[in-house]
């Protein structure tokens, strides 16, 4: 399964799915991020140009309004702190709440905020807040933030923005009620932000703690405004848009992965059912096929070779399988034959005459085996490449010589005219007693075929570059025009019984061919049926640069061969 | 019994034909599969030998065309060994298969149980009027003692024990039991008859005159 094709895929795709999953729901994520600080930050800019629009638009002050203004609010915030604690205030609420901000408003006191609201949004810095107020009126209702700063009236108060402005001293001038400690105790509330006195933060904007933002900007006449808002809430519904998208990637993945794996099953599924067809398909059922048909195009190419290497497969088993069932029939005939001969003899006591013709007939019946055992001995070495000739420098002529020569007597006796043409000395490079098996073979197969009376001619010649060509031609009875295309093969008698009843086996012709390919030669023949057969043997002259070179002259009468009987010249 | 052997072997077709002869059938020969088939038709054979590869007309389409009008048993005797050449064989209409090489005493046994069944007999011994015949070792005893009888003596009460109760001519008988290269002279039966007689009790072959022979049942 490691090296499963589907897996890796499917492993890829994964890969693939994981990345674009990752990379969308990060880009989205980091976006909102984005245009959520950009609308805080947009919101504490607005309040601190507001802040800082108010202390502009204030009645030209020196410093010391600044400071008594510092002072009031600073007396007003003991102040109001000192009754608070001690029982219910005596003051007004006017002149009480004089430094508070509007956020404040929200509390238990359901006030509504005391800033104008947000269609009566003053323009500041050109029109005094409240003319003829007072001082601490005036500084009250400047430093009142109006509700369109604020966030949506509803939201929870600890979101609510705060700010604090310092005098260039360092001196707070003011800040916002909810920065204030809790009304009834020193301890800090833990939601209250510390800020430092420094005025010196450096105007812009800038982190408190990880959920609170903050912006700085320098008032008039040296002052800081600092204003912040807390941005937890907004952290926190980041944090559930973080968790919606991975939950949201998490079900594109499985759904991805399940459609993956079923897609990636679609491609191997049909590789699968080649390869299962393909294991069906043994020596016993080669004629099954690879069903083709529904395919697709890729596939097709796979199956159609395995079809064809199962076609060239099946036709050899069929050879080899007709081969051996050749090889035992023409081997288990003279046994049996020698088999009945003994046991008939075996039966009952016999003449001596009897007994001599029994064992005339077994020398007969073994004899023909031994030949037959030994072709196919060649054969089989041939087939293998372990023919081993003894290659040498050799006169071809010499070989062709020697054979007609034995068979001479065999031609005169069966009434059959012999004539000779080998010329001159022919050198090839060979294996004289393979070659003179070839020759032997031809010859035989010659006189076999050609009635009495009749003629054979052996000629052989160096035809220049070609290399040397030996014809043995004969006047017999040819070769059947359906017969042409089978001479060579092994078993193939053209005529069964006469070839027989003359000792053929049926492989003179496949040895040959064997043999003269070895030698890197060519056989082929030209016949017409009833008037004879012409065979040629090429083989290359010694001393030829590329003696593997195919002999031009016999492949043209290999390929004519087979079509058309006709160039055949009958009675040599 | 007259046997017709086809094979293209003509070494095999020799020994064979001699072994057969000496084993007191009538045989005839045949070495190509025309030359079968013309015999096979002619002839009401009593078991037919057939070679599958033979030249002119192969064993297979011999066996085709004989299947048409006889059903003279028929073994085919061959060098093809292999399942699917036994199963087109017998299923071609053969009775029996045998492989080259082969035994004489297994081919023997295997015509004679093809004859016995082409003639409804089951068992290798026949029981008729006090003889008891067996055709395994190819002899007929009475009372417990071996008789005597020539091969063509015994082929002949054989041929007519195996159809016991039935009336046999002299044509048939004839055909059965000479074989085509013995000058059969029309007297040559009487006298194997007359000479059963004298050895099996005169009543043992009853003459039908005008008909035949016949051993009633």
């Amino acid at each position: 399964m490691i090296k499963s094709m589907r897996l890796r895929l499917q492993v890829w795709y994964a890969a693939v799915l994981l990345f674009v999953i990752t990379a969308f729901a990060g880009a989205l994520y980091v976006h909102t991020r984005l245009e959520r600080m950009r609308a805080t930050d947009a919101r504490l800019e607005a309040a601190a140009s507001y802040l800082q629009a108010t202390l502009r638009g204030l009645p030209p002050m020196d410093e010391r309004p600044f400071f008594s203004m510092q002072r009031a609010i600073r007396a007003r915030m003991s102040g109001e702190r000192g009754p608070r604690d001690h029982g219910p205030p005596e003051h007004g609420p006017p002149e009480r709440r004089l430094p508070e901000p509007g956020p404040r408003h929200h509390g238990p006191g359901g006030d509504h905020p005391a800033g104008p609201p947000p269609g009566d949004h003053p323009d500041f810095p050109d029109r005094p807040p409240h003319p003829g107020a007072g001082p601490a009126e005036r500084l009250r209702a400047a430093m009142t933030l109006p509700g369109s700063l604020l966030d949506a009236p509803d939201s929870p108060q600890q979101d609510w923005p705060y700010f604090k402005i310092w005098h260039a001293d360092g001196t707070v001038l003011a800040e916002s009620d909810n920065l204030a400690p809790p009304e009834d105790s020193d301890e800090r509330r833990p939601d209250v932000p510390q800020i430092g006195s420094p005025p010196g933060f450096p105007p812009g904007f800038r982190w408190r703690e990880p959920d609170r933002r903050e912006i700085v900007l320098s008032g008039p006449r040296g002052s800081t405004i600092l204003v912040g808002k807390p941005f937890g809430r907004e952290l926190a519904e980041l944090r559930r848009l973080a968790w919606r998208l991975f939950g949201g990637g998490m079900i594109v993945m499985v759904v991805g992965l399940a459609g993956g794996w079923l897609i990636s099953r679609s491609i191997t599924q049909p590789i699968q059912t080649i390869a299962t067809t393909a294991s069906e398909i043994s020596a016993r059922n080669l004629a099954r096929r690879i069903e083709t048909s529904g395919l697709d195009k890729e596939l097709i190419g796979l199956a159609t070779i395995l079809n064809e290497m199962f076609e060239r497969l099946e036709g050899s088993f069929e050879r080899q399988s007709r081969f051996t069932s050749d090889a035992s029939h023409e081997l288990r005939t003279p046994l049996a034959v020698l088999h009945a001969h003994a046991e008939l003899a075996l039966a009952r006591p016999r003449s001596a005459e009897e007994y001599r013709e029994t064992l005339a007939a077994c020398l007969k019946a073994a004899a023909r085996m031994g030949t037959l055992v030994d072709g196919l001995l060649m054969l089989a070495r041939a087939d293998a490449g372990r023919l081993d000739p003894h290659f040498r420098r050799l006169d071809w002529r010499e070989v062709v010589d020697d054979v007609v020569d034995q068979y001479r007597p065999q031609a005169a006796a069966a009434g059959i005219e012999l004539s000779t043409d080998l010329g001159e000395q022919v050198p090839v490079r060979g294996d004289a007693a393979l070659l003179a098996r070839v020759s032997s073979n031809l010859l035989g197969n010659a006189l076999r075929y050609t009635p009495r009376g009749g003629r054979i001619h052996i000629a052989l010649k160096a035809q220049g570059s070609d290399g040397a060509v030996l014809t043995v031609e004969d006047t017999g009875c040819g070769i059947a025009v359906e017969d042409q295309a089978h001479v060579f093969e092994r078993f193939f008698r053209a005529d069964k019984a006469r070839s027989r009843s003359q000792g053929g086996n049926g492989l003179g012709l496949a040895i040959c061919k064997s043999l003269v390919e070895a030698h890197h030669g060519r056989i082929g023949f030209t016949s017409i049926p009833e008037q004879g057969a012409r065979f040629e043997v090429c083989l290359p002259l010694d001393g030829e640069p590329n003696p593997t070179r195919p002999v031009p002259g016999a492949v043209a009468l290999l390929e004519s061969a087979h079509v058309e009987p006709t160039g055949g010249r009958a009675g040599g | 019994m007259r046997i017709l052997v086809v094979e293209d072997e003509l070494e095999l077709l020799k020994i064979l034909a001699q072994a057969l002869r000496e084993e007191g059938y009538a045989v005839d020969t045949a070495a190509d599969g025309e030359e079968g088939i013309f015999r096979a038709e002619s002839w009401d054979y009593d078991a037919i030998v057939l070679d599958l590869m033979l030249p002119k007309l192969s064993g297979m389409q011999v066996l085709e065309r004989l299947r048409l009008e006889k059903k003279t048993p028929v073994l085919i005797l061959t060098a093809r060994d292999t399942v699917p050449d036994r199963v087109r064989g017998l299923d071609g209409g053969a009775d029996d298969y045998l492989v080259k090489p082969f035994e004489l005493s297994e081919l023997f046994a295997r015509l004679r149980a093809l004859i016995r069944r082409a003639n409804g007999q089951a068992v290798p011994t026949i029981e008729v009027g006090g003889v008891t015949i067996d055709t395994r070792a190819r002899r007929a005893t009475q009372g417990g003692e071996a008789v005597s009888l020539t091969a063509r003596e015994y082929a002949l009460v054989e041929m007519l024990a195996l159809r016991r109760g039935q009336v046999v001519s002299r044509t048939e008988m004839y055909e059965h039991l000479f074989d085509e290269n013995e000058d059969t002279m029309s007297n040559l039966l009487d006298v194997h008859v007359s000479n059963i007689r004298r050895k099996l009790g005169k009543d043992f072959i009853t003459t039908r005159r005008g008909h035949g022979y016949s051993i009633d049942d």
